[in-house]
């Protein structure tokens, strides 16, 4: 019983502690209905691994909040594939994982990177964690994110500069 | 160029935390507190060793039960979960167990909610609560049916609540289910939740509500002994509370004019509907530690808004400061004010939020708690919880245990 206490206790000293962090990230990349469901998601796997979660845990709960909307952005891709199907559309735009309010040019840029590079980017610039700190969140060593952070950073310039952004937006809204 | 880092920071659509509403805190966090976390560590054992192991596990199992006599059963099923079986994968169901705020009443509510993949039904009510004469209570259930015309498969829960004595509640020769303590009830109670899964070759299936709840009716409580405790969950009420509480009304046909009573509870700007008040307080001394008696209640609306409020007291000692509600947590900013969340279906499933009902919403005055249930099961005419706590604040409440009573409202 006491056992199950100081659990209960520490579960609730981490959400008091960072609920309102995992909700910002949540809303940085999706629609405010969405934020509810990832922070009861997120947390629910703290609570299960809760042996298991580093201290600080803040960065362990970026990661796991990035796994679950994956997840959920996976689902909702298929959905969306099916229904285009079954309408006699083609695929339709995906959801880029970045909240609406960001605008172009930049949302196109973020969009150009990969999956990774973009939560590179994201972590160290929206976050503000450092890179040893982001590396926890996106489950690598500190040199293989310092490396990733450092082709996202080329090709979001690359990116800017060239006006590739706009090019990608346009084929995603032709398609 | 500078860097580009630079640039994405300053398009950072959220600056520092998110601050959520304080309900919908306490709901995620009630909800995640009622998963079960399951096993801690799993050992990675050869599958040889393993069978080994098990052999072990079950000698060791069978020669403990022979030794001490251990109680047999299947565990209380979760206040939450998925229905068992894959005919209804996508399933789930959610029970949540308030207390009865009728006035006069000392009991509890079930409210389940279900995610039905094709249908289904539930048996919602209310209960006077389980006493040491009357130890196992049968507060209700809900059941789903699936399948053909002529094959279905039927799925029901049934919820049992019942004082600390009771270890199990058998419902039949072949079923028994262990207790288990829930969030939702005070210390002294325990709750035994039975999934039966059933198919049926028949063009019309029987409810499981109608088979395994007619058999909890049935049901009795035993001990840690195996013993019979009490007497079946179906048998007359006996003792247990129900005070009449003077009802009125100030609509439909049969009007009446709320009287003068112990408690009386008004909310400026809604209409009181209707209510059940208490002209007469008695103590029951002799019900578990943490039973509410409803001395007041009113049903008021305004527009599609709808609201139960009600005044509850100490059942064994009215004028004692209640206890809080089990599972309730303080709403910041609201001194005073807690919110016991709803139990949530497993997240994934629990999209459909129309049907899930409002958390409760509580103040502890001085010898009593003035409690608030938002009808948010409405759907759009529903109230939301964050602006019901608003509403909690503005509550108006007369209570006299003793000497006059609280004047009759102006309807």
């Amino acid at each position: 019983m006491e056992a199950s206490d100081s659990r209960r206790r520490r579960f609730e000293e981490l959400f008091e502690r960072h609920h309102g962090h995992i909700a910002a990230y949540a809303r940085r990349r999706a629609d405010a209905s969405h934020v509810e469901d990832i922070v009861e998601e997120t947390f629910l796997v703290a609570w299960r691994r809760l042996e298991r979660v580093p201290e600080p845990a803040l960065p362990w709960l970026y990661g796991v909040a990035w796994r679950v909307l994956a997840h959920q952005r996976r689902g909702e891709r298929r959905r969306r594939a099916a229904m285009a199907r079954l309408a006699g559309e083609r695929r339709p735009a995906d959801d880029a994982g970045i909240a609406a309010e960001v605008s172009e040019p930049l949302r196109g840029a973020l969009l150009a990177l990969g999956e990774r590079e973009r939560e590179a980017v994201l972590l160290i610039a929206w976050e503000g964690l450092s890179p040893r700190e982001a590396a926890i969140a996106a489950g690598c060593s500190s040199g293989a994110f310092r490396a990733r952070l450092h082709r996202a950073r080329r090709h979001l310039a690359r990116s800017l500069r060239s006006g590739e952004a706009n090019l990608l937006l346009a084929r995603e809204e032709a398609l | 160029m500078s860097d580009p880092l630079e640039l994405v920071a300053v398009v950072n659509p959220v600056r520092g935390s998110l601050a959520l509403d304080p309900v919908i805190r306490a709901r995620i966090e009630t909800a995640v507190l009622s998963v079960d976390p399951g096993p801690r560590r799993r050992l990675r054992v050869p599958l040889v060793p393993r069978v080994v192991a098990v052999a072990l596990v079950v000698l060791a199992a069978g020669s403990a039960a022979a030794a001490i006599g251990v109680l047999a059963g299947q565990p209380s099923a979760p206040p939450s979960g998925t229905f068992p079986g894959r005919a209804v994968p996508s399933a789930a169901y959610s029970l949540n167990i308030t207390p009865d705020v009728q006035g006069g009443s000392a009991g509890w509510c079930l409210t389940d909610i279900t995610f039905f993949s094709r249908g289904g039904g539930g048996d919602t009510g209310c209960e006077p609560a389980p006493t040491n004469a009357h130890p196992v209570v049968a507060l209700g259930g809900t059941d789903l049916v699936t399948g053909t015309r002529s094959r279905s498969t039927v799925t029901g829960a049934t919820v049992f609540i019942t004082t600390a004595a009771v270890a199990a509640v058998r419902l039949s020769s072949r079923l028994t289910v262990l207790t288990r303590r829930d969030r939702q009830l005070p210390h002294d109670y325990r709750v035994a939740i039975a999934l039966v899964h059933r198919t049926v070759h028949r063009e019309r299936p029987q409810s499981v509500l109608e088979g395994v709840y007619g058999e909890g009716g049935h049901a009795v409580g035993l001990d840690n002994d195996g013993k019979q405790i009490g007497p079946q969950a179906g048998s007359p009420l006996g003792g247990r509370v129900r005070l009449s509480g003077g009802w009125w009304s100030q609509h439909g046909d049969g009007l009446r004019s709320p009287p003068a009573a112990r408690c009386e509870v008004s909310l400026p700007g809604l209409t009181a509907r209707w209510g059940t008040v208490l002209r007469r307080i008695v103590a029951f001394p002799k019900e578990q530690r943490g039973t509410y008696l409803s001395c007041g209640y009113a049903y008021l609306s305004r527009g599609a808004s709808r609201l139960d409020v009600a005044v509850l007291l100490d059942a064994r000692r009215p004028g004692v400061k209640p206890r809080p509600l089990p599972g309730a947590l303080p709403v910041a900013g609201h001194p005073g004010v807690y919110v016991q969340p709803t139990i949530q279906a497993p997240s994934r499933l629990s999209r459909t939020r129309v049907l899930t009902p409002a958390p409760v919403l509580f103040r502890r005055l001085p010898g009593a708690l003035l409690v608030l249930l938002p009808h948010s099961s409405l759907g759009r005419g529903g109230l939301h919880a964050a602006r019901a706590v608003v509403l909690l604040d503005r509550v108006r409440v007369c209570l006299h245990l003793h000497g006059p009573l609280c004047p009759a409202p102006r309807s």
